[in-house]
């Protein structure tokens, strides 16, 4: 009675994993939340270049505002956005998603990709239009190489916090406890940090350094190991995701 | 070669609860299976064992001959799933909705147009099909979860309490639908409605504290409940109907007899023959003049099979533990 199994095509194999991350997307780009977030930090960049030109501020503290924002003020929105990003959908993930063609890896890699494309486009969207007119029209010399590593470790700290936001939603069955948890990691362990002067995941170090870098001087911690610091946690936070999700009950 | 089967599938949570113990199955192709049992019974924790999405504490179940597993997406592309109570994307319309599972099951654009349209129409919704999700009744979104669970084509179907929350005419639908796609599909239907299962299935599983306690066909089932009862229904008050007590009470056959309403509930010896006590009670009811509305035997009654086989068990597992 069973007919032979269908042939496992690329297509057949691989459109369940585009599904989600188009449909991932779609949620993510009409969330009120993620439209408010967009349109708050366009306000705040305007607000802060044209503020800058009145005010005859230098061009690297408009960039250093702007990019510092994303550091310590929306990294809040990202754990909100990232925080319950599995546990929110329990129940509709086993029912409707993953009762599919969709593997398990396929359906985590998709909310990770998501994420970052999200978080990451509203931090370029941003930075990089403000970079170029602060360059052209404040007062102040800004290098182009100063603004892209200053970027890179803005982009490092927020893809950081996306990764765990999402491994964290996978670990907790509650959006609203995961949020929590991710949140008093976030400030206190910063602030602990800080205080214990661990220059590795330490957003007071960051801003630092990105001061720094924007005013063409070297940063307190060597770029390597801001770049090692960040990717080592952010990498094993992944893995650890991909296998706790993989051996949960959904 | 059997379509499901389950080797010793045990499930455990939080090493705390038993929701099962020690399943084996195996279900041919072509069976109707109507899993049965009482809440907690371990219905829900089989079906998501069976469809990866829990992973047992020991023991595991093959499907299509191949291991099931939290991965084994090819698999599941051709299983289509009814949950119980599906949950929905609100701000989605059915024709999105049924795309995306399209997509979930690895079709192809083109073949997920071809179905989708049938599918929608199928079960009713293209008066509503421009509408969103966050509208729709419950009944409404059970016949979505049912088009979203056939959009594969699916071989094995697993529904889930697919008549929850239906009304008459959309239960009645339902119910034909299963009988259909029972002609040339497998299919696992759980449900708490007896005579749905009663209705369309061929096999049926009943689970009770998460053991199966019987596996077989319906008839099976039924000659496992004493045959040595009758009850008929007549076209009278209970007056009337009292006044057949004596003439059916004086035969040597009967034990038991009592009215109930327009209904008469009579108990054989069970060493008599059977149709020769039912001949002589139906001479009784033709002699009074009554009408005879229905009858109907005990072993007619799934559900007193169904109850049966529950208290058996728990007597056994009384037994077991003195």
């Amino acid at each position: 009675m069973a007919s032979p199994a269908p042939t496992d095509s690329k297509t057949q194999r691989y459109l369940p994993f585009i599904g989600a991350l188009q449909m991932d997307f779609h949620r993510l780009l009409h969330s009120r939340l993620v439209q408010i977030w967009f349109a708050v930090t366009i306000l705040f960049a305007m607000a802060s270049l044209l503020g800058a030109a009145e005010k005859h501020f230098a061009a690297s503290q408009v960039m250093r505002q702007v990019l510092t924002t994303y550091i310590v003020v929306w990294s809040t929105v990202v754990i909100i956005i990232c925080g319950g990003t599995v546990s929110s959908e329990s129940g509709v993930v086993a029912d409707a998603i993953l009762s599919r063609g969709l593997t398990r890896h396929g359906y985590i890699l998709s909310k990770y990709m998501s994420r970052l494309v999200v978080v990451f486009a509203a931090v370029l969207l941003v930075a990089l239009p403000t970079s170029y007119f602060a360059s052209a029209h404040l007062t102040g010399e800004i290098h182009a190489g100063d603004i892209l590593l200053a970027l890179m470790l803005t982009l490092l700290h927020m893809g950081f916090l996306t990764i765990l936001g999402v491994t964290f939603s996978i670990w907790f069955d509650n959006a609203v406890a995961s949020i929590a948890v991710l949140w008093v990691i976030c400030y206190f362990l910063g602030a602990v940090c800080f205080a214990l002067d661990i220059a590795f995941l330490s957003p007071k170090h960051l801003i630092m350094d990105i001061r720094l870098l924007l005013a063409a001087q070297p940063p307190l911690t060597p770029i390597w190991k801001v770049l090692v610091g960040y990717g080592i946690p952010s990498v094993l936070a992944g893995a650890f995701g991909f296998v706790w999700f993989s051996r949960k009950d959904v | 070669m059997a379509l499901v089967t389950a080797h010793n599938l045990t499930k455990i949570y939080q090493k705390r609860h038993i929701a099962l113990s020690g399943l084996n199955l195996a279900i041919e192709p072509g069976v109707v299976l109507g899993l049965l049992g009482p809440n907690g019974a371990g219905k829900t924790t089989m079906i998501k064992l069976l469809l990866g999405l829990h992973i047992p504490t020991t023991g595991h179940c093959e499907v299509f001959g191949e291991r099931m597993t939290p991965n084994a997406a090819a698999l599941r592309r051709r299983i289509g799933f009814l949950p119980t109570n599906p949950r929905f994307p609100p701000k989605m319309t059915p024709i999105a909705y049924l795309d995306f599972m399209g997509k979930l099951s690895g079709l192809s654009a083109e073949e997920r147009r071809s179905r989708l349209a049938g599918l929608i129409r199928a079960v009713d919704l293209l008066p509503a099909s421009a509408q969103k999700l966050k509208g729709f009744s419950t009944g409404m979104l059970t016949r979505l979860g049912i088009a979203a669970s056939l959009i594969n084509d699916p071989e094995l179907i697993i529904w889930d309490e697919p008549t929850a929350g239906l009304d008459p005419e959309g239960r009645r639908h339902t119910i034909n639908l299963i009988r259909n796609l029972g002609r040339d599909k497998t299919v696992i239907l759980s449900s708490h409605i007896l005579s749905d299962i009663e209705a369309v299935c061929s096999h049926v599983a009943v689970l009770h504290e998460g053991q199966l306690i019987f596996y077989g066909t319906m008839q099976e089932l039924k000659l496992r409940l004493k045959r040595n009862s009758v009850s008929i229904e007549l076209n009278a008050d209970e007056q009337t109907a009292a006044k057949l007590l004596p003439s059916i009470q004086s035969q040597e056959a009967v034990l038991h007899c009592e009215v109930s309403g327009c209904r008469l509930t009579v108990t054989f010896d069970p060493a008599k023959p059977f149709v020769g006590c039912l001949t002589d009670l139906l001479a009784v009811v033709s002699d009074s003049g009554l009408e005879l509305v229905g009858i109907r035997c005990g072993s007619d009654d799934t559900e007193e099979a169904f109850f049966h086989l529950l208290q058996e068990e728990e007597d056994r597992g009384f037994t077991r533990s003195y």
